[in-house]
């Protein structure tokens, strides 16, 4: 069909499909301002207007625009009457000033939606925004540049206009606001490429069923279809969508097509076409005749003698044991803990189960391949690790690393998921096989049903104490859910056990992890890695041992929490490749315990019961030793041009990374360009953005690689007699020479842990379980901040996505292993509405190894928070436990009316 | 989001102009629910929103809003004459869609797709309202068939309903008597931007002084009863439930349900009862 329109007041013509939304028709005309997050109308990124008001543009007929005023966020400043000096829309620069993103993939929509005439008839921001959903800031930064701020007090300045010199601990902007808040093209689903190929995935119905015949002759034979593939079109070489660097332990039990389905949702084939719907159309066309198998959705059902395998197949490596689902084993016993829980005074025993949380970054995972006419496959991709992609594409494809190129553009999010390699492998198998440029966006729907998930955990936690207080035993024996693909699960055991476990200090501790294989959506890497289940387990556990001898559960924490001397034990050895570091733990403590008790909670009604909990976590500062880093620096004619192969993933880490250059070079902030997460761009090999790594690791190695620049462009000064680097670059580029400074390889010995304590009151309503949060206080020591608002950023998004780990998210799973609830109008992610006030402190002791005192925090506020919750439930209910996060209405109901 | 195997659209703005309905053919309204599903069957879309039935109009004898009439021009009519009608921006605003639907989305859909958690059946059973449904004529030139059927007898349970094939809702009539009525809106929901899991609606009339509840979203399909002032309410609302099957999914079981509907029967008769109530 044709539509004639007006697009940002210029006319506006294009051809779409009968069934077309307006959304996808303006993005395939070169509008890219509006994202595509949903399509199903929730999370309003492709918020656009419609004769001057606001529409979901993913649900609007793209017929309906005929004759009509489209405006997106690239015409916003222009349709407003009284532009700022920066010639920008007053949202757009609220945006801007109040960095009301990280990621930015929700930020043009969230403003087209807030500067709305019907926005304006709302009666409050949350109103506003119940079609618009952000899952980085934690709302607290977008309250704010929609000018009604928590009112909490401010933990660090905000000021956009900061003249100092962008070293850390200034709270520089981040570098890529400008491009965020004008819409222009930025993320890897911004820039199509000319003869590009769509893919569509056929996705198996049953949990688990065998392909007797695949019949493609109709799906080939359908317009515009360019080539389908299937199991038989492939080399059948194991790997593992999860990305470590080194030797990892995953297991290596997936395959590009797989003769075998082991969940609902798994692609068993891919289909090329010259557009998205005629892709879509011709894979419902692939006829299958299956062969069903049993299939086990439970893991202790799955361990169980005679049930059903998940992985017999021979030629799938590094599984544990396969005869009984057992994917990976975290087995670790310090002491004699059966001879310490027996002589006790005070054991408790606890048994919790969490829920399977889902990442919803906006930006779905997509990628573009294609090949470059020297043969060199490249691929953009939406990735948190585009070095160690290439590595699994080169195994895949058997070509040599050098011979692959993978880079990110800006990421919409990315929170564990990214750390995978789930699109780019079948898009570079059409590129491969066609020739032609091929991407694969997932849709909504694909992420809830078949991307990762946090590993569900069954956690039995035991604790022991002396009557005095004093922490004699702790043991912990977990079972995670890996569901259909070993992926990260042998490391998120390790993790489990070992932050939760360690944070303690007692003789006797015994740890029994185990993840099992079922025929479900496979569980990966999910910020916290497996501590987050662990960690509420463990401080639930505190808080009850705590009231078993007595004691106020501030007094038996700060008692029996590591203290700033000690080693980290989860065995008979301290922990070889951790340590404590800089430590403010107990100042944490105490300024949590206080700020609560400066707001004493309301007295019990008639209708409400009131609590207040708390919690504390750590996480360790990325992987000693196996993370591998680099920085490169260059002498440019305009200052310097780092180059690291880390990816900001919508974390800031571009912005901070050059603040450390900055500061080590003795330059400004703006004299850094940087450049990011390209395997080809000459900065040295980096394991990618993930396991808070990227400060502490990354971050050192730029701060070492700039001030080896620094020394090597003093002794040239010296030796040319010049005064300024500026100088210096332009004799040496007469003469043809350049100067830089390149560190390979990098990594850290010991890692060190960073600390936070989160406390939370609440009300519960007496007879419908209804939790209301009304206060949430946090203390975080992460070291010296290398950008105070970076970190607040972190600190805030942590929090609130834990908050609905603990409150909301649940991806159900049927007995058919099918998803349930595979929107977002079905699984509840934290909207504005749902909030309480969050007030964050930091504390800065100076940690000797991170990069000017830095450590680490993208995961670290992840980890408390749902026990923090749980606990203060327990506290309204008299004690009474709501043993399964997350604590929805009903389960707290169950317990009030039990 | 695009739908793959739609191949035409039709959007008339007469009605008269309405094709015969056949196999494939797929009535749209606002779109906001049509366009944020795959729907695998459609293959013409059958548009309605440009059919120029006049949204609101008013006679001595009842109120009639077109089934096109979106959120928006049902919030914006001026209900000060009418008073129960000013229940509608509250019914809307409950809806767990954004205000950005409010100029897409159709009373006439809400009704149509006949969700548990759907908002205006609920609110027209409240007011005693009748729905006009519509099958379109089989051949050119012949009559289309319209029948009128109580609101509370057109949905049966979750997304079924009583029209049958090619029929559709045209208008929804409601007695103008019924919007003398003060009604109270009570909902319970598992998030602030989430929908219904439970919803009672209480409804006095200023004339019989009887008191109606109609009870939603925690059931498959709403049923409205009339107050008996000598029996506990939740002893009321248990015996609607335990003849009108209650839902069970995500958002919560059937016991917790069930419970949540005493809870807000309860709090919707506080609110009729006090002196200044608000909707």
């Amino acid at each position: 069909m044709q539509l004639e329109a007006t697009l940002n007041g210029q006319p506006f013509a294009t051809e779409h499909a009968p069934g077309a939304c307006l959304l996808t028709t303006l993005r395939a005309a070169g509008c890219h301002g509006p994202k595509k997050g949903c399509e199903t109308g929730d999370c309003g990124c492709c918020t656009v207007w419609l004769d001057g008001d606001a529409v979901q543009s993913c649900l609007l007929p793209a017929y309906r625009a005929q004759g009509r005023a489209v405006t997106t966020v690239e015409g916003l400043a222009a349709a407003c009457a009284t532009p700022t000096a920066e010639a920008l829309h007053p949202v757009q620069s609220a945006f801007l000033r109040e960095e009301g993103y990280q990621c930015g993939y929700c930020t043009a929509g969230m403003m087209m939606t807030l500067a709305s005439p019907g926005a304006a008839a709302c009666a409050s921001l949350a109103e506003k925004l119940k079609g618009n959903l952000c899952r980085c800031t934690g709302w607290a930064a977008i309250k704010r540049a929609a000018g009604e701020p928590d009112g909490t007090p401010a933990p660090c300045a905000r000021s956009a206009t900061d003249k100092a010199a962008g070293h850390t601990g200034d709270a520089v902007p981040n570098r890529h606001g400008p491009k965020i808040v004008v819409g222009a093209p930025a993320y890897t689903a911004d820039f199509p490429l000319a003869g590009m190929l769509h893919l569509a995935v056929v996705r198996s119905p049953h949990a688990h069923a065998r392909i007797r015949n695949i019949d493609t002759t109709a799906a080939l034979a359908a317009p515009g279809v360019v080539a389908v593939f299937t199991h038989h079109d492939i080399k059948r070489i194991p790997y593992t969508t999860a990305c470590h660097p080194g030797h990892p332990r995953d297991a290596m039990d997936t395959y590009l097509l797989d003769h075998t389905a082991r969940f609902v949702g798994q692609r068993v084939a891919v289909v090329a076409a010259e557009t998205k719907i005629l892709a879509q159309r011709a894979a419902a066309l692939v006829v299958i005749d299956w062969e069903i198998l049993p299939h086990v959705t439970d893991p202790l059902a799955a361990l169980a003698a005679g049930a059903p395998l998940v992985h017999p197949e021979p030629e799938s490596q590094q599984i544990l044991d396969r005869g009984r689902n057992l994917v990976g084993v975290y087995d670790r016993v310090r002491g004699a803990p059966d001879q310490a829980f027996a002589a006790a005074d005070v054991v408790v025993e606890r048994e919790f189960s969490t829920g399977r949380q889902q990442h919803t970054h906006l930006e779905p995972h997509i990628s573009t391949a294609w090949i470059e006419p020297d043969g060199t496959l490249v691929v953009r991709s939406s990735t948190q690790v585009p070095f160690l992609a290439r590595r699994t594409l080169s195994r895949v494809f058997e070509i040599p690393e050098d011979r692959i190129r993978v880079f990110k553009p800006l990421v919409g999010g990315g929170f564990g998921n990214k750390q995978e390699v789930q699109t780019e492998d079948l898009a570079a198998l059409v590129a491969l096989r066609t020739g032609r440029p091929a991407q694969w966006e997932y849709s909504r729907a694909d992420e809830f049903t078949a991307s990762s998930t946090r590993h569900p955990m069954t956690i039995r936690v035991r604790g022991a104490a002396r009557a005095d207080g004093t922490l004699l035993a702790l043991s912990l024996d977990y079972v995670a859910n890996a569901g259909a693909y070993g992926n990260h699960s042998t490391d998120v055991l390790e993790c489990a056990g070992f932050e939760s476990m360690a944070m303690y200090r007692c003789d006797h501790k015994a740890i029994h992890g185990r993840a099992v294989y079922t025929h479900t959506v496979p569980a990966g890497a999910f910020r916290g890695y497996g501590a987050t289940q662990t960690t509420f387990a463990v401080e639930c556990l505190i808080d009850d041992l705590a009231a078993a001898v007595g004691l106020d559960a501030w007094d038996f924490r700060r008692r029996n929490l590591v203290r700033a001397d000690d080693a980290l034990f989860v065995d008979n050895a301290p922990a070889e490749g951790h340590q404590i570091g800089a430590y403010a733990l107990d100042a944490c403590l105490d300024h949590v315990r206080s700020r609560l008790a400066a707001h004493p909670l309301p007295e019990n009604t008639a209708d409400w019961l009131h609590g207040e909990g708390h919690a504390a976590a750590n996480v360790c500062n990325g992987l000693p030793e196996i993370h591998r880093s680099g920085a490169r620096l260059c002498l440019t004619a305009t200052g310097y041009h780092l180059l690291v192969g880390t990816a900001d993933i919508g974390t800031g880490s571009d912005t901070s990374l050059a603040q450390i250059a900055a500061q080590a070079l003795g330059a400004r902030f703006e004299d850094i360009a940087v450049s990011s997460g390209d395997t080809h761009s000459g900065a040295p090999e980096d394991s990618g953005a993930y396991a808070s790594a990227t400060t502490f690791i990354a971050g050192r190695a730029v701060q070492l690689a700039a001030e080896a620049l620094r020394a090597k462009v003093q002794a040239a000064l010296a030796l040319e007699n010049l005064a300024t680097p500026a100088e210096l670059h332009a004799r040496l580029a007469a003469r043809g020479e350049t100067l830089e400074a390149a560190l390979h390889d990098f990594y850290q010995a010991k890692v060190s842990m960073s600390f936070a304590v989160v406390g939370v009151q609440l009300r519960v309503h007496r007879r419908t379980g209804r939790v209301e949060l009304l206060r949430c206080v946090q203390a975080l020591d992460a070291g010296r901040l290398l950008n105070p608002r970076v970190c607040l950023g972190q600190a805030e998004g942590g929090t609130v996505m834990s908050l609905g780990f603990a409150l909301f998210e649940e991806l159900v799973i049927g007995a058919d292993g099918a998803v349930e609830n595979p929107t977002f109008r079905d699984y509840r992610v934290p909207s504005p509405g749902d909030l309480p006030p969050i007030e964050t402190r930091f504390f800065e002791p100076a940690d000797a190894d991170g990069p000017f005192g830095a450590k680490s925090i993208g995961e670290l506020t992840t980890n408390g928070a749902p026990a923090a919750v749980a606990n203060a439930v327990a506290r309204a209910l008299g004690g009474r436990r709501v043993a399964s996060l997350p604590v929805t209405p009903e389960r707290v109901w169950r317990v009030l009316s039990a | 989001m695009d739908l793959i195997h739609i191949e035409a659209v039709v959007r008339p703005s007469d009605e008269g102009d309405l094709p015969a309905y056949s196999a494939g053919d797929a009535y749209v309204s606002g779109g906001t629910w049509l366009f944020s599903e795959d729907q695998p069957a459609a293959r013409r879309l059958i548009d309605l929103s440009a059919i120029a039935w006049t949204p609101i109009a008013t006679s001595p004898d009842e109120i009639v809003i077109a089934a096109n009439c979106t959120y928006r021009q049902l919030e914006a009519f001026d209900w000060s004459a009418l008073p129960a009608g000013r229940i509608f921006p509250v019914a809307i605003r409950s809806l767990s869609s954004s205000f950005k639907t409010y100029g897409l989305a159709t009373v006439g859909g809400n009704i149509g797709l006949a969700f548990a958690k759907g908002m205006m059946t609920p609110v027209f059973i409240a007011l005693d309202a009748s729905y006009e449904l519509v099958t379109p004529a089989s051949a050119p030139g012949a009559p289309a068939s319209v029948r009128l059927v109580s609101a509370a007898a057109f949905q049966t349970g979750v997304r079924q309903t009583i029209l049958g094939p090619g029929e559709y809702v045209r208008a929804i009539r409601v007695p103008r008597t019924a919007f003398a009525r003060r009604l109270v809106l009570r909902r319970a929901a598992h998030q602030a931007s989430s929908h219904v899991t439970a919803m009672v609606i209480a409804a006095a009339d200023p004339v019989s002084g009887a008191v109606t509840l109609t009870l939603s979203g925690a059931l498959t399909y709403p049923v409205k009863f009339t107050l008996d002032p000598a029996t506990p309410v939740a002893a009321q609302v248990d015996a609607v439930c335990a003849v009108r099957p209650l839902l069970a999914d995500s958002h919560g079981g059937e016991a917790y349900r069930q419970t949540l509907l005493r809870e807000l029967a309860t709090e919707a008769l506080a609110a009729l009862a006090a002196p200044d109530h608000a909707a």
